[in-house]
């Protein structure tokens, strides 16, 4: 039966061809942005579940980099129960790095360039991290402390009780890459940096693999202050770590009560932010795309409506052959199967080269389109779902056919 | 109306009984009537003409005998079944085993070879590299 099938649509290569391809297209677009969300949702879960803790900044502050705070909160933040360690901190958005106006450079890529280039313009926009020491040292969580290269891999080391005041810093291999030596080699451990036009000695090389995180320098609070001409009793946000057995969203909300013209925020409020609107994306798309397979299981069920019109008098002949109406309805859904089935392969053949052209362009911002064995085995069934359904009623009209369907038309 | 199943055991010399087999179609408000109480027997090993002007009932005669529509009342038996008592599958599954047809324009499945055109009715069941093996013998 499945080799007739087979045949049936082996001998109208047009036929199938266009209806593999009405159902293809849907099939390569469910697999190329289910990849995406689910690498963009590792990319976010990787990078938040890093930071545990909780993010103290100014109440109107859209981002750490934004807000202003005084250095004084950190005795009112550590006098709430709960908290384990309070870590002032200073984030700007990077000076000029090796004589190159981030902001400006960004804008002119953004206005003259094409495509990716322009994207990647604003991706590289560098943070500029100011820590204090010894408080960072202490916590247990700390994105870049944790990522700092195994030193065999020339990590050098994090910053230091003994780099307070000291033109040290520790800064990704993305960023050592993008600002390479006069020669072209990426920047390593020892080697100098320019920020602000001051020179800066590489103390540590680090690597999270995150987007968000892999762009930021860190230096020692005071260097950064000075730098970036920074009043001493000024921060940009405190990084709470909690007690270990403390529950986090009452110690944000006991943070807020405490400290005012505060808000805080944590990573989990993050995480939980960035699952809902990944969420609504994935039901967003699963809307489109189920548009998309409607348009594809339509084309679906007119190519082998027409097939069954076609073949009027092949039915009849069948029929009176001794094939029942189940036996018909069993070959032309077998049919719109096999159609859905071939959608499904080339689909993920086109999805897999399109992802891998894809995330070799895509490496450089860290980000991976995901294509998992369970999403293409789920795509395939959904295919085949899809084209045996759209094939129920051709099926069934052809299995209406009787015997005499064929006398009659071989008559006429 | 009898047991449509053929009985077991040795072959009867009367392969087709044909006993007052009446068929009428229904034009509008008027019945007509296409045949009107034919009987007759054909002998196993004989072959049979029917032989008759256009619109005589040929035709639906061939159709009862193929077990392919049912009299409006009378009996067939061919080969020791019951044609006329037997359901949709029933008559579906004794045309498979029993009945050959030669359309006046072959009707051949394009689809398939000179040897899957002659076992069209045994796709369904599955093909056995006997039936092949007899399907090829016969051609």
């Amino acid at each position: 039966m499945w080799r007739f099938a087979s045949l049936n649509l082996i001998t109208r290569p047009l036929r199938t061809l266009l209806a593999v391809v009405g159902l293809t297209i849907p099939i390569v677009a469910i697999l190329g942005l289910f990849s995406l969300t689910q690498g963009i949702r590792s990319l976010m879960g990787n990078t938040l579940s890093r930071m545990a803790g909780l993010i103290v900044m100014r109440a109107d502050a859209p981002a750490p980099v934004f807000s202003e705070l005084p250095a004084g909160l950190v005795d009112e933040i550590q006098k709430v129960p709960g908290v384990r360690i309070v870590a002032p901190e200073v984030w700007r958005i990077a000076p000029p790095i090796e004589g190159r106006n981030l902001l400006a450079r960004a804008a002119a890529k953004a206005l003259t360039s094409r495509g990716d280039e322009r994207f990647s313009s604003f991706a590289e926009t560098i943070m500029l991290e100011g820590e204090q020491l010894p408080e960072h040292l202490l916590l247990r969580g700390g994105a870049f402390r944790h990522s700092l290269l195994p030193p065999q891999r020339g990590g050098g080391r994090y910053l230091l009780d003994t780099d307070v005041g000291r033109p040290h810093v520790v800064i990704s291999t993305k960023i050592a890459r993008d600002y390479p030596n006069a020669d072209g080699t990426p920047k390593k451990v020892g080697d100098r940096l320019l920020i602000g036009g001051k020179p800066f000695q590489i103390v540590g090389l680090y690597q999270t693999g995150s987007l968000m995180i892999d762009e930021t320098i860190v230096m020692e609070i005071t260097t950064a202050r000075e730098l970036l001409g920074i009043d001493r009793k000024q921060v940009s946000a405190f990084y709470v770590e909690p007690d270990p057995q403390t529950d986090i969203d009452a110690l944000e909300r006991a943070i807020t009560r405490a400290v005012a013209n505060v808000q805080v925020r944590s990573m989990s409020q993050f995480n939980v932010q960035v699952g809902n609107i990944m969420g609504h994306l994935d039901l967003f798309l699963v809307l489109t795309v189920g548009l998309a397979l409607l348009v594809g299981g339509v084309g679906i069920a007119n190519t082998m409506l027409m097939s069954a019109v076609e073949r009027t008098v092949e039915f009849g002949v069948m029929r009176a052959n001794g094939w029942t109406r189940r036996n018909i309805l069993g070959l032309v859904t077998a049919e719109s199967a096999l159609l859905g089935l071939l959608s499904g392969l080339v689909g993920t053949g086109l999805a897999i080269a399109a992802i891998a052209a894809l995330n070799s362009i895509l490496v450089r911002y860290e980000l991976r389109l995901e294509l998992t064995v369970p999403l293409v085995a789920a795509r395939n069934a959904v295919a085949i779902a899809v084209a045996s359904l759209a094939g129920l009623y051709p099926a069934w009209r052809a299995s209406r056919m009787t015997p005499m369907d064929a006398i009659r038309n071989e008559a006429s | 109306m009898g047991d449509p199943s053929p009985p077991s055991g040795r072959e009867e010399p009367v392969v087709i009984r044909v006993s007052d087999v009446r068929k009428a179609f229904r034009s509008g408000a008027e019945e007509v009537e296409a045949l009107r109480g034919v009987s007759f027997e054909v002998q196993r090993g004989t072959g049979l003409f029917i032989v008759g002007p256009s619109g005589s009932g040929k035709s639906t005669l061939l159709y009862l005998l193929g077990a392919l529509d049912n009299p409006t009342s009378g009996t067939i038996v061919i080969d020791g079944a019951n044609i006329t008592a037997m359901d949709e599958v029933q008559g579906d599954v004794f045309r498979r085993g029993k009945i050959g047809f030669v359309f006046q324009q072959f009707n051949l499945i394009p689809n398939l070879s000179a040897v899957d055109n002659v076992l069209l009715p045994y796709i369904p069941t599955g093909l056995t590299p006997e039936c092949r093996a007899k399907a090829a013998e016969l051609l």
